[in-house]
């Protein structure tokens, strides 16, 4: 339980305006090592703006972030990666002009890619260090149901992930975030186009990496997915907190209206 | 015939120019079209280094893309602030200063200009009409070869990341800044060494030779080409540069020749984009 008690990623007090229009008003939440908490609400109750906001992509007016205790509401997103916070976005974003081996082969935490002339020279580190980078990738894929010659197209080449299925691209997205090993995961829709078998996985991965210390944030629409996957749920409703539950003692009601959201 | 391989060679200088260019806009995705600035850069060092000082053409072309470098990592850190058409706009202004600084200073010959005698580019073993294009090939060829290797690499990837979704790229911990700077730099160096090459091909340079058109041009050549195509720039670059010289060979009046050869250029334009718009061996089109 000592991990429980850990606190990853936190926001406090936050409160964020578009142009007048108040999209998070004084809202806290907390995320500990080994928790999974969902994030619920109804269109527009400010779930991927406060997922935005952890994530640095969008800043605060008021309210702090923490990731581990010490605020990180002036840090760069870019650098939010490589201390192990990692988002998935509502709308999958993926390299679409760039095939699916390309899309997955990043590599955080790791900056000789960056460097020009190791990029250039060092082939053979290169070549070894991809391959170990891809065989994670695929066996993954496989896993969530994707066999590597789905992905081929006629000339016997991998398919550019604009040419993949939907629900295909969601998973390419789920891969790439999974093998970057979070600490905190932010996911935003993650069930979203999947089949049973790569829901089923998606459902045991996130137990399993649960069970391992990370903190998972999730955002989704899907009740039975919520419901069956997280330790705590946290109901939004109109850019404010309006509820915070443990799961076992929530329950849904017929409509996704907040109104309909209530406890035991 | 002689004729002919002063246009391959004039060609060849804006095909190293223009693969460049077409790896910062078309793989990066960088709207940046102020490359005749640092074309400019090279030319000039070479004319002032080889003339005034009498250093040799090769160290004053290493010159040349050192002051590049300097302006394209000062001009990289104006760039974290700007996108789109900012960055378009702020591009040309980039031309604009150095054409009007070397249009003014009196270093560079103001808008006089400067001659390269021809005699500072002959001290090898090579015969004198070989030189530029055996220079200008071997040149090409390792442009070509570190642009291939480049595109093809872990750092490549990241460069096609940001053209295709810089936000995404962010997420996964890299500095998009960082990496359209990194790759302005390389531009740059790449345009200087095509603009030293530029002032030993003509042998005489002035302001006129590098105005916001001749930019324009350029991006023109990578359109037409293909963005994010090596062959494509090279393809596009001889053609459109072979294409006014073959005009000269019909025998027109002096006085319908401009005005032919800029109908020809728009059509030849037109036409390409019409029945390939991604250009003649393009690939991707830019987001």
């Amino acid at each position: 339980m000592t991990a429980l008690n850990n606190i990853l990623i936190e926001a406090r007090n936050i409160s964020k305006s578009f142009a007048g229009v108040t999209a998070l008003d004084d809202v806290s939440i907390q995320v500990r090592a080994g928790e999974r908490v969902g994030l619920v609400g109804s269109n527009g109750s400010g779930k991927t703006t406060l997922l935005n906001v952890l994530s640095r992509f969008v800043d605060i007016d008021a309210g702090d972030i923490l990731l581990e205790g010490k605020t990180y509401r002036n840090s760069d997103p870019a650098n939010l990666a490589t201390r192990g916070v990692v988002r998935t976005f509502q709308y999958t974003k993926n390299w679409i002009n760039m095939d699916v081996r390309e899309n997955l082969l990043v590599d955080v935490g790791n900056s000789w890619p960056e460097r020009l002339i190791q990029s250039l020279f060092a082939w053979k580190r290169i070549r070894n260090h991809e391959s170990a980078l891809w065989r994670d990738a695929g066996s993954m894929l496989e896993r969530f149901g994707i066999h590597l010659d789905e992905l081929l197209d006629n000339q016997g080449g991998l398919k550019l992930v604009k040419d993949i299925s939907l629900g295909q691209r969601r998973i390419v997205e789920l891969v790439r975030a999974f093998l970057m090993k979070p600490k905190v995961l932010l996911l935003d829709e993650p069930s979203v186009g999947l089949d049973e078998h790569a829901y089923s996985f998606l459902e045991d991965y996130l137990e399993r990496l649960a069970s391992a210390g990370s903190a998972i944030l999730l955002v989704s629409h899907d009740k039975q997915f919520v419901g069956k996957n997280v330790n705590r749920m946290i109901i939004m409703h109109e850019g404010r907190k309006l509820l915070e539950e443990q799961a076992r003692n929530f329950r849904f009601g017929n409509t996704t209206r907040t109104s309909e959201y209530g406890t035991h | 015939m002689e004729y002919f391989v002063a246009l391959l060679e004039l060609s060849g200088i804006f095909v190293i120019l223009a693969i460049g260019v077409n790896y910062l806009v078309g793989n990066a995705g960088v709207m940046f079209v102020g490359q005749i600035a640092f074309f400019a850069v090279g030319a000039y060092a070479t004319a002032i280094m080889t003339t005034l000082f009498g250093l040799s053409p090769v160290i004053a072309s290493l010159a040349g893309a050192f002051i590049s470098v300097g302006i394209a990592a000062a001009f990289g850190l104006v760039m974290r602030r700007l996108s789109g058409q900012f960055l378009l706009i702020s591009s040309l202004g980039l031309c604009e200063i150095v054409r009007s600084l070397v249009n003014n200073a009196t270093f560079s010959g103001g808008a006089q200009g400067i001659t390269i005698p021809e005699s500072l580019f002959s001290n090898t073993l090579l015969p004198r009409p070989l030189q530029m294009p055996l220079l200008e090939l071997a040149l090409l060829a390792l442009e070509i070869l570190f642009f291939y290797r480049l595109d093809r690499s872990p750092k490549g990837r990241l460069v096609r990341a940001l053209r295709d979704d810089p936000i995404l790229l962010t997420s996964l911990g890299y500095s998009t800044t960082r990496i359209q700077g990194e790759v302005l730099i390389m531009s740059a160096v790449w345009a200087s060494i095509a603009g030293s090459l530029f002032a030993h091909y003509s042998q005489y340079i002035d302001p006129t030779s590098f105005t916001m058109i001749e930019s324009l041009m350029i991006l023109i050549v990578v359109m037409i080409g293909g963005v994010s195509s090596i062959g494509g720039s090279v393809l596009a670059g001889i053609i459109l540069i072979i294409l006014p010289g073959i005009l000269r060979l019909l025998y027109l009046p002096s006085s319908v020749v401009g005005p032919i050869h800029q109908i020809s250029f728009a059509l030849f334009v037109l036409v390409v984009l019409k029945f390939k718009p991604k250009g003649i061996l393009g690939r991707v089109t830019l987001p």
